[in-house]
């Protein structure tokens, strides 16, 4: 159906969910662009073709005008301040509401998957036991660990701090409880809102 | 009839029981889901434990309120502080980080019984729960999740005590915590000790300072013979970077020349006069008259004061001249810097008073002067017309205001002077504060004396509205 107002087309309704916090300088703070970036790369970790399913979801939510392609999306990541890649290009609020809606959408499509890898982690660590013996968990883990040490860039203190496998596992289980979050009624405002916290004027 | 709503989860199931205030429909007719707006019992089962978590309308508000706050803090880490001045939560959670879990602990005190406790029978108790006793359940945070999820399916339905809500709103920046590792947030402080203590080294090595040569520092001052009654000179205070103690000022007078030139001490002491009496806010309100030795740089900097005239040491605050003090960023006067001295009097009635301490050793000039007649004519007109362009507010003052105005060869106001009390008064009635550029003459950071010629003109504004310029 053809529109009379180019507004429509170029802001996607669902971005309106979202509130814009009130930040003082232009486009997202660097912690609000470093946790999207990783919450992505914990769901890059969980699915195999993640960043596919990124772009697909970014068409089917009806967000392509905000993310048009791979570079594009590569480009908005790479505002993460821990990459290796990291350009100093500011990450528009419009842009970080629509990587949250996508990391969102994506996180709920595999609530099962996210609980059960949380439910198995806590009943290893009551027991004790290693987490590799969790075949699907010790996959995630190592995966997330992977992705972490080629895309980040280890001469910074805050990339260096995880510098231990135990450590990056740590920040994997965070994330992964924070995608948890993402899958309820108010995830997405929930997960949004925390992103700014300690950020507003 | 009591209205029931339940929210199930797999870990966690809320239940709550109410009224509604609203009558039934006109018709008759049942309402499929009538509006829940009176809380009877709330009830939160987990699963693995027997006992619910039970409670009124107070119970279940805390609840939401925490568990919403808490969720918040878990996505961020960064604490959300309690609002302030309201009672103790109910309901309070807290990380259990070794343990991977959270901890909900229901206070049960008595006075947090339901406040609406007319309403129901069931309402008045945590039934199982002794009175007294704190309850404490550790939740993982899946079980966690499905509590936050089991509100916030509440908090969506808006036929069940729509009046219940929670904003979602991230927290301030002054409750960030900070997430640098505390050996590198330690460091700069460290640094700045070390360089104290370095400074205090410096200065500890410095040489004892000769006496003051009585015909450099005060050639014709009569009056004090010694320049700081009241204030010691002490030896040990020198190793204070900031501000200059009395010693240190001492010794500075001693060691730097200083400015005896008429012209510009008249243009150091406009200067200063310009910059106390504009930043003097609390004017008579004064207990005594303050009076005080002040020292210029060349640049018209405040490098130090000291009271004079039984002025006490610690009245200084009542004056701008601490929050003029120049600091200098290496913590300490260049050596050979000329200063000027000058005599600040802070009357009690408000008025302001400044002098240069050793008086003038002749007349001051206005700095090089511009001869051509012909060019001084072209530059009145010139001045006349810059005036009367920017004199756009209707006046309202009652006296005419006569300025001193001087312009440089290119017609730009350089400087100008009050040359009677209402243009001092009334000065920003006028265009000239908006139009003068003193560095035009060369006169700005580092000179106070103008370095090209300029143009005096005698500007009046009179109350009329009638504008005057005629060469000074």
């Amino acid at each position: 159906m053809p529109t009379n107002s180019p507004q429509a087309q170029t802001r996607p309704l669902i971005l309106d969910s979202l509130a814009d916090p009130l930040i003082s300088e232009r486009g997202c703070p660097p912690r609000t662009r470093q946790q999207i970036d990783l919450i992505l790369l914990a769901i890059e970790a969980l699915e195999l073709g993640g960043s596919e399913a990124m772009l697909f979801a970014a068409k089917e939510l009806e967000l392509e005008n905000i993310i048009k392609n791979r570079v594009a999306l590569w480009r908005m990541r790479s505002s993460n301040p821990l990459r290796r890649s990291y350009t100093r290009r500011p990450l528009e609020l419009e842009e970080a509401k629509a990587l949250v809606v996508i990391a969102s959408h994506l996180a709920r499509r595999m609530t099962v998957l996210i609980r059960q890898l949380l439910l198995a982690y806590q009943q290893l660590n009551d027991k004790q036991v290693p987490l590799e013996n969790h075949f699907r968990l010790s996959e995630y883990l190592e995966r997330f660990r992977a992705h972490f040490r080629s895309r980040m860039n280890p001469r910074r203190a805050k990339v260096a701090a995880y510098s231990s496998d135990e450590k990056l596992n740590d920040l994997a289980i965070s994330l992964l409880s924070q995608l948890l979050f993402c899958t309820g009624t108010s995830g997405m405002q929930r997960f949004w809102a925390s992103l700014f916290d300690g950020e507003v004027a | 009839m009591t209205i029931r709503r339940q929210y199930s989860l797999p870990n966690c199931t809320l239940v709550l029981e109410g009224l509604s205030d609203n009558p039934p429909t006109a018709g008759g007719q049942m309402d499929a889901r009538p509006l829940m707006t009176i809380l009877v019992n709330a009830e939160c089962y987990f699963s693995g434990t027997e006992q619910p978590l039970r409670g009124g309308r107070d119970f279940f508000e805390s609840l939401v309120r925490s568990v919403s706050r808490y969720a918040q803090e878990f996505l961020s880490q960064v604490h959300h502080p309690k609002i302030p001045g309201d009672k103790p939560e109910l309901v309070q959670l807290q990380k259990l980080r070794d343990k991977n879990l959270h901890r909900l602990t229901l206070l049960a005190t008595a006075d947090t019984l339901p406040a609406n406790s007319g309403v129901g029978m069931a309402s008045s108790s945590y039934s199982g729960m002794p009175q007294g006793i704190p309850v404490q359940l550790d939740l993982t945070t899946v079980q966690l999740f499905d509590l936050v999820e089991a509100i916030d399916q509440f908090l969506a339905d808006r036929r069940t005590l729509p009046d219940l809500k929670v904003s979602l709103e991230p927290v301030p920046k002054r409750y960030r915590k900070a997430d640098e590792p505390i050996a590198k947030r330690a460091a700069p402080a460290a640094l700045g000790v070390t360089g104290l203590a370095l400074s205090a080294i410096a200065f500890f090595l410095m040489p004892v300072p000769r006496a003051p040569k009585p015909s450099t520092l005060q050639p014709n001052a009569s009056k004090t013979a010694s320049p700081s009654p009241g204030v010691s000179p002490s030896p040990t205070s020198t190793a204070k970077p900031t501000p200059p103690s009395a010693a240190e000022l001492e010794k500075l007078l001693a060691s730097n020349p200083e400015i005896t030139d008429p012209t510009q001490l008249r243009f150091l002491q406009r200067r200063l006069y310009k910059k106390i009496d504009s930043n003097w806010k609390n004017r008579g309100q004064l207990d005594q008259t303050l009076q005080y030795r002040v020292s210029l740089g060349k640049d018209g900097s405040i490098i130090g004061y000291q009271p004079i005239e039984s002025t006490p040491a610690d009245a200084a605050k009542e004056t701008p001249l601490l929050d003029l003090l120049y600091l200098p960023a290496t913590g300490s006067i260049p050596n050979n810097e000329p200063l000027a001295q000058f005599r600040v009097v802070f009357n009690r009635k408000g008025i302001l008073q400044i002098s240069p301490w050793n008086g003038l050793s002749g007349k001051p000039s206005l700095g090089p002067k511009i001869t051509d007649s012909e060019l001084i004519s072209r530059l009145e007109k010139q001045l006349y017309q810059q005036l009367r362009e920017n004199w756009t507010t209707s006046p309202s003052f009652p006296k005419s205001l006569v300025y001193r105005v001087a312009v440089t060869e290119e017609g730009v106001i350089a400087d100008y002077e009050e040359k009677n009390q209402p243009a001092s008064d009334y000065v920003d009635q006028t265009p000239l504060e908006k139009l003068i550029k003193p560095e035009a003459s060369g006169m700005g950071t580092k000179d106070t004396v103008p370095q090209k010629s300029l143009a005096q003109f005698r500007v009046v504004f009179k109350p009329s509205g009638v504008l005057e310029v005629s060469p000074y």
